[in-house]
């Protein structure tokens, strides 16, 4: 039997909308949280999910359903993550987000009106101290870090939606676990 | 085993990698070694920390945003749809569009004097004026486009004149109907109606 993801995609490559919707409802937290989390910018996130499926829907024609639904989409909104990462690096801008507080960056402190106060998660010390320390990460152990421990993929699942051996996978979350740990020794975590 | 070793052993082991020989290696070494243990100790709480990170609340209106920036709007789907159900009344549709298209652009098209009839002879025709002289009678319809069309005799028929002016002096008698038409859609009217009649026995 035919797994749903494989079938809505089939019925969304024929033109079914709602079929297409589907899976957008299906997808779209675990892409939100991988972009905001790589970005650490609401604004960005947001685009990069939907650029995202937008590059989901235009190209479904080549989507093989011999492979996993979720491999594909998280290979796209890795890859455009680390594309805008790349073309951050050294420009200065509004998009760096406030490290005193999640969620608040330049964009927020600009208008009064954007972020509700029940929606201003206040964060324990120990939470900010982590999420400085994987925004700070290199790219390549960033993507990593996240996929393994926040969306609980294994490590073979990473290698595919990367396209890297696994090999290199296993090396990288070994540095950034000892990246992390080093950055939390550092601030006097343990 | 050397703490060099061990730790790639604690990292396989939090791989979930590492075999039973392995395990049993790595557990020897821990007993006899604070600096390592205090190690592993440090990457099982990094990791646990980063799992507990909380998560941001996602947009709400972002499933309607993906939607909406999807090339082709749902309207124009419906549309297609649409067409392809009622193809017979598609057809007409168009049938209708082009033969009105065709019309007002033969409405915009010609400025220049024309008439139509019967006994043509009889009538003095200059550069925009179409006149029906005294004591001149007209068997028939008469029809003048783009000028005037002054009546001074007889006229045994209907009087139609488009786009232009309708001048019926004293002496003038009409056997028929007379009518002046300037708007596109009272020609259109008139037209379909000649159409009408052209089509029906």
């Amino acid at each position: 039997m035919e797994g749903l993801e494989p079938r809505l995609a089939k019925l969304a490559r024929n033109g079914d909308r709602e079929a297409f919707r589907e899976l957008v409802q299906l997808y779209k937290d675990k892409m939100y949280h991988l972009a905001y989390r790589m970005l650490s910018n609401k604004q960005e996130a947001e685009d990069v999910v939907q650029e995202t499926f937008l590059r989901v829907y235009t190209n479904l024609n080549r989507y093989d359903d011999t492979h996993k639904f979720s491999t594909w989409i998280y290979r796209i909104a890795t890859n455009l993550c680390i594309d805008r990462l790349r073309k951050r690096k050294g420009t200065l801008s509004l998009d760096a987000e406030n490290p005193e507080g999640e969620g608040i960056d330049g964009y927020d402190m600009l208008s009064s009106s954007d972020p509700l106060p029940e929606q201003q998660l206040v964060l324990s010390e120990t939470q900010q101290l982590i999420r400085d320390a994987i925004e700070k990460l290199p790219a390549k152990y960033k993507s990593i870090v996240i996929l393994r421990y926040l969306h609980d993929m294994s490590l073979q699942e990473i290698s595919n939606v990367l396209n890297m051996p696994v090999t290199t996978i296993k090396t990288r979350v070994h540095r950034g676990r000892e990246a992390l740990r080093k950055k939390l020794d550092q601030r006097h975590f343990f | 085993m050397k703490c060099k070793e061990a730790i790639i052993f604690i990292h396989e082991y939090m791989d979930g990698d590492l075999n039973e020989q392995g395990r049993t290696e790595l557990r020897q070494h821990l007993t006899d070694c604070i600096a390592c243990r205090q190690r592993m100790d440090q990457y099982t709480r990094t990791t646990a920390l980063i799992r507990s990170m909380p998560r941001t609340k996602v947009p709400e209106h972002l499933t309607n945003s993906i939607m909406q920036a999807l090339p082709g709007t749902s309207k124009r789907t419906a549309w297609t749809r649409w067409v392809r159900q009622h193809p017979a009344v598609t057809a007409a549709v168009l049938f209708i569009a082009v033969m009105l298209m065709s019309l007002v652009s033969m409405w915009d098209g010609d400025n220049r004097l024309m008439v139509r009839g019967n006994d043509l002879d009889q009538l003095v025709i200059t550069k925009d004026q179409v006149i029906v002289p005294e004591g001149h009678t007209i068997n028939g319809d008469l029809y003048v486009e783009n000028g005037r069309l002054v009546v001074e005799g007889q006229v045994n028929g209907n009087l139609v004149v488009v786009d232009g002016q309708l001048n019926l002096a004293s002496t003038a008698l009409i056997g028929g109907e007379h009518s002046e038409i300037n708007q596109t859609i009272d020609w259109l009217w008139f037209k379909m109606g000649e159409w009408m009649e052209a089509v029906t026995p």
